[in-house]
């Protein structure tokens, strides 16, 4: 197009795709007279002086109003009414969706199971997938997350990881080609007094440049500069969103007011976003990082662009190990946020994910089927359409566009589901997976969403269109579908098949899994964990300047609870099992010739006198710390029956003495103990392995009491027992030792109850395909049969052959399910515990469900087919 | 058969008698356009022309592909007497009950 008038050249003419919209709209004659009309106003306005640019605008004006004309509907008599049919072809999507739509509506049995089929499995993928999103995708919610690492120093069998020091972190700092910036914070705990009960909240102490590198600012008053972090200026604090909704009622004026943390005075300067925590660190109290306390920071550093975290982690490596005071050799590793999950979180999410992807393939498989069927039944309908003119395209369109509602339809309800699903996951998560409560539906969950309604629609439409839009006229009116015998049976036993076996998977892994967990829970803990409680007592550094005012406290404390009546037995430990804590160094054992060893990593506690009695965990030999052991500060340990088996000498285990540090005194050991589960309720040799010193004047300890009834209804005079020798103590945690327990396999538990539901899904979804198929050849097949029971054959026969499909069906379904159960279960294998992936009594236990669900669906068809009167031979359809 | 005309059609019927034989798309566009000001588009017209002509109120024949119509031909209408007898019924409708309210519109 150009502006000059009857330019040099070609001779001017309409453009080419308005005239293709009028063909679009117009057949034939129509076509060719408006075309004409069109054209000949085109030419007549450049003839008069027009502008080529303002004829073709003329012409596209007049193009597209004759696209909006309503198509002509013939009338008995009057005016043509307003409201004649569609707009024109061009927006003819609209109008077969508005077709479609009107369709559906009127057959709800279709629609209705359709849609809330599909709606719970998108629903399940979805929910699934925001999980792994978040878990282990892209975990930190932070601007350019995919270049934040964590840095740590680590031994050299990466067993065991340390916080940076500042040597290591100036090391770090010099590999500027590397990282653009590394922070380091502290942890910090302080006590919040004032309003309410004394609490103790986990802190970070943080430099200035750490927000700032996250990309996040506070949403009231300010984050903190470099002058907050001179030792000397006053003291300032910036609060996280649900302290300050919950400790000061959201009050915007409380910038600028003070709070007493501990013993000091602080000045509030800031509140941070909703959900903000620093990663690995605090997400409620700041402060600014003024004295390192020489105890290791942890560094997070952000990576220069196109660095990868593998580049990162050679360059690091290549610094070489740095030799530590507690002996060993210590290097960096660069880690990924999302390599930090536990093994076990993150393969129960893969497997859920998984488990969701074969449901989606059920559902698909069932809506395709109830797809085909719906066309089955309007099968002369469009032979007529095609006969009267609609080109298959047209048709498998119109098909489509069905289908296409029902998967959009699936979706949103998909959506609603999901979001229902993650409320209710995430009020009833255990306390361990508190990272679930950061799942939401977002952008990347919806995205997600939509790809996956696309491919079922897709997977749902696409063949029963193709193959019902070959509707022929001639065939169908006379009857000739009827006569169709296998063929389609064949795909359809297939899809059958294949449904059977992806219930099957699900089943086996539900299966394996509840097995296992059953094993968790019975293995014994290696301890009485019924009526006992403990109290976690942290004191802090400000009212308990030294160890004598700890001793004080918790000798004095220890002996009023034991006093107490209703209290049985007390003692005071620095970690209780599975949670046992853990110590670690490089053993020796005095007189063994090989020496120190590698730094290694064990279970070990401080406890104190009556420890052993309090939780009855038997001693194999010696006997228990004694008051004197304590006063006289001898050197003593208790160590565990695994431990004595793999380090020290058989039969001469007391008496030993050991180290874990080669600047201490070695320790006489006095006791061995049976063996606790630690860290963990899985089987691990090295859970066992176990170190126990006297308990002195730890920071923090562990009140255990064991109660000579109900432990709960003790707790009240435990804490006033508290409270009576130090009012402002904040009772960091009281739980029984049973819940401990059960905290211990949350996990297993919580990835158990969703597979048990998708599982239970799966199957109903299964047996509901066998009964579709089934009914369908029953259909299908009466007349076959009624001609057949007319010629003699008996009833038994006639059932016999649909028996015979049915079981060749299921057969190929467990084949298919079971194989696809070896080949899935390896990656299950590290979440089982006491039970193998093959374990044939549980493949023998899925395979009894999945049968017993099938049959139950072939009841219907069964019964159908049973009333197959020979007469029926005779009848019309 | 040929009952009342809608207010197109109307105008449509008196704008081919105006034209008398020359009474095609562009034609019938001018003329509406001159004397309403009204925009018709070509698409437009030829539907309510066709919805006539199957009510059998108007006739039309195919004439000469002409180099500006880019080699497409024109379609020729003229009334047919069923659609004069509809437009006579309709005008007389229209008198009749405007009779009286002559001063209300201005002429």
């Amino acid at each position: 197009m150009t502006t000059r008038p009857g330019g040099a050249g070609r001779p001017p003419t309409p453009p080419a795709l308005a005239r293709w919209l009028v063909a679009r709209r117009y057949r034939g004659e129509a076509r060719e007279v408006i075309e004409g009309d069109l054209a000949e106003l085109y030419h007549r306005a450049l003839a008069s002086g027009v502008t080529r640019r303002a004829a073709t605008r003329l012409y596209w004006r007049l193009t597209l109003a004759s696209m909006l004309t309503p198509r002509s509907e013939v009338k008995a008599e009057g005016a043509p009414s307003a409201r004649t049919g569609h707009p024109a072809a061009g927006l003819q999507m609209f109008a077969d969706a508005r077709l479609a739509g009107r369709r559906l509506v009127r057959s709800p049995g279709f629609v209705l199971p359709a849609i809330l089929t599909l709606g719970l499995a998108i629903g399940a993928n979805a929910a699934v997938f925001g999980v792994l999103e978040r878990l282990v995708l892209s975990p930190l919610p932070f601007a350019d997350a995919n270049r934040l690492v964590y840095l740590w120093r680590t031994n050299a069998e990466r067993s065991m990881f340390l916080t940076a020091s500042q040597e290591s972190l100036d090391r770090w700092r010099q590999l500027d080609h590397v990282f653009e910036q590394i922070q380091a914070f502290e942890s910090r705990t302080f006590v919040l007094t004032g309003a309410g009960d004394p609490e103790e909240i986990s802190a970070s102490a943080v430099p200035d440049g750490l927000f700032p590198m996250l990309g996040v600012a506070p949403t009231l008053g300010r984050s903190f500069t470099a002058a907050d972090l001179v030792p000397a200026s006053p003291p300032t604090v910036v609060l996280g969103e649900s302290l300050w909704r919950r400790r000061f009622g959201a009050d915007a004026s409380v910038i600028g007011r003070a709070v007493r943390l501990g013993d000091e005075s602080f000045q509030i300067i800031g509140v941070m976003p909703r959900g903000f925590r620093v990663p690995m660190g605090s997400g409620d109290l700041w402060v600014p990082l003024q004295r390192g306390r020489g105890r290791g920071a942890n560094a997070i550093g952000r990576l220069r662009e196109g660095v990868s975290v593998e580049a990162a982690q050679a360059a690091v490596t290549a610094l070489g190990p740095v030799p530590s005071e507690t002996g060993g050799a210590w290097s960096g590793v660069v880690m990924a946020p999302g390599d930090l999950l536990g093994t076990s979180i993150r393969q129960t999410v893969t497997m859920l994910t998984g488990a969701v992807a074969l449901l989606l393939l059920l559902a698909s498989a069932n809506v395709a089927n109830l797809v085909v069927s719906r066309n089955r039944t309007r099968r002369q309908e469009l032979a007529v359409c095609a006969a009267l003119g609609a080109s298959r395209a047209r048709l498998a369109r119109l098909l489509l566009t069905e289908t296409a509602l029902v998967a959009i339809a699936g979706g949103a309800l998909g959506l609603v589901i999901a979001s229902a699903g993650l409320s209710i996951m995430q009020a009833w998560r255990p306390e361990n997976l508190g990272v679930l409560d950061g799942v939401r539906l977002d952008g990347a969950v919806l995205w997600y969403t939509l790809a996956v309604t696309a491919g079922a629609g897709i997977l749902v439409g696409v063949v029963p269109a193709l193959r019902a839009s070959r509707a022929s006229l001639q065939s169908t009116l006379a009857g000739g579908g009827r006569a169709v015998i296998g063929g389609g049976h064949f795909m359809r036993g297939v899809v059958g098949a294949t449904q059977i076996g992806a219930a099957l998977v699900l089943v086996v892994g539900a299966l394996l899994l509840t097995r296992s967990l059953a094993n968790l829970t019975s293995i014994s803990p290696g301890f009485d964990a019924e009526n006992v409680v403990s109290l976690d007592l942290p004191l802090p550094a400000t009212h308990y300047p030294g160890p004598e005012a700890r001793e004080r406290f918790f000798t004095d404390l220890l002996e009023q609870t034991r006093g107490q009546s209703g209290v049985q037995s007390a003692a005071l430990s620095t970690g209780l099992p599975p949670a046992t804590g853990i110590m670690f160094g490089s053993l020796e054992i005095e007189g063994a010739p090989q020496g120190p060893s590698e730094p290694i990593v064990l279970a070990g506690s401080s406890v104190s006198p009556g420890y052993f009695a309090t939780l009855r965990i038997p001693l194999v030999a010696g006997q228990e710390f004694t008051a004197e052991d304590v006063t006289t500060r001898r050197l003593v340990t208790i160590v565990s029956e695994t431990f004595a088996r793999k380090f020290l000498p058989s039969g001469g285990a007391l008496g030993s003495r050991v180290r874990l540090d080669s600047t201490s005194e070695f320790a006489t050991v006095v006791g061995v103990a049976a063996d606790v589960r630690a860290n963990g309720l899985a089987e691990s040799e090295m859970s066992s392995v176990h170190v126990y010193v006297p308990f002195r004047s730890s920071t923090s300890a562990l009140l255990v009491v064991r109660t000579a009834g109900d432990p709960l209804l003790m707790v009240d005079a435990l804490k006033a027992r508290v409270w009576a020798l130090d009012p402002n103590l904040a009772i960091r945690e009281i739980v029984t030792a049973r819940e401990r327990l059960r905290q211990a396999s949350a996990t297993s538990r919580f990835g158990l109850v969703l597979l048990g539901l998708f599982a239970a899904i799966g199957l109903a979804l299964a047996a509901v395909g066998v009964f579709g198929v089934l009914m369908l050849i029953v259909g299908q097949r009466r007349r076959e049969m009624a001609v057949r029971l007319s010629l003699g054959a008996t009833q038994a026969q006639v059932i016999g052959r649909v028996g015979r499909y049915a079981a060749w069906v299921t057969g190929l379904g467990l084949a298919l399910g079971l194989s696809g159960a070896a080949l899935l279960s390896r990656y299950i294998s590290s979440l089982l515990t006491g039970v193998t992936p093959s374990d044939p009594a549980t493949m023998i236990a899925a395979v009894a469900t999945v049968v017993v669900a099938a049959a139950l669906a072939a009841v219907g068809p069964a019964r159908r087919l049973a009333t197959v009167e020979p007469v029926e031979a005779l009848r019309l359809e | 058969m040929a009952g009342y005309l809608g207010e197109l059609e109307q105008t449509l019927l008196f704008a081919l008698l105006h034209l008398g034989d020359q009474a095609y798309g562009v034609a019938i566009r001018d003329l509406i356009k001159e004397r309403t000001g009204r925009s018709l588009s070509p698409g437009a017209i030829y539907t309510a022309l066709d919805r006539l002509q199957n009510r059998g109120l108007v006739r039309s024949e195919l004439g000469e592909p002409t180099p500006e119509r880019g080699g497409k031909r024109k379609r020729y209408y003229r009334v047919a007497p069923a659609g004069q007898a509809a437009l006579d019924r309709t005008r007389q409708a229209a008198a009749a009950m405007s009779r009286g309210l002559d001063a209300r519109f201005e002429r």
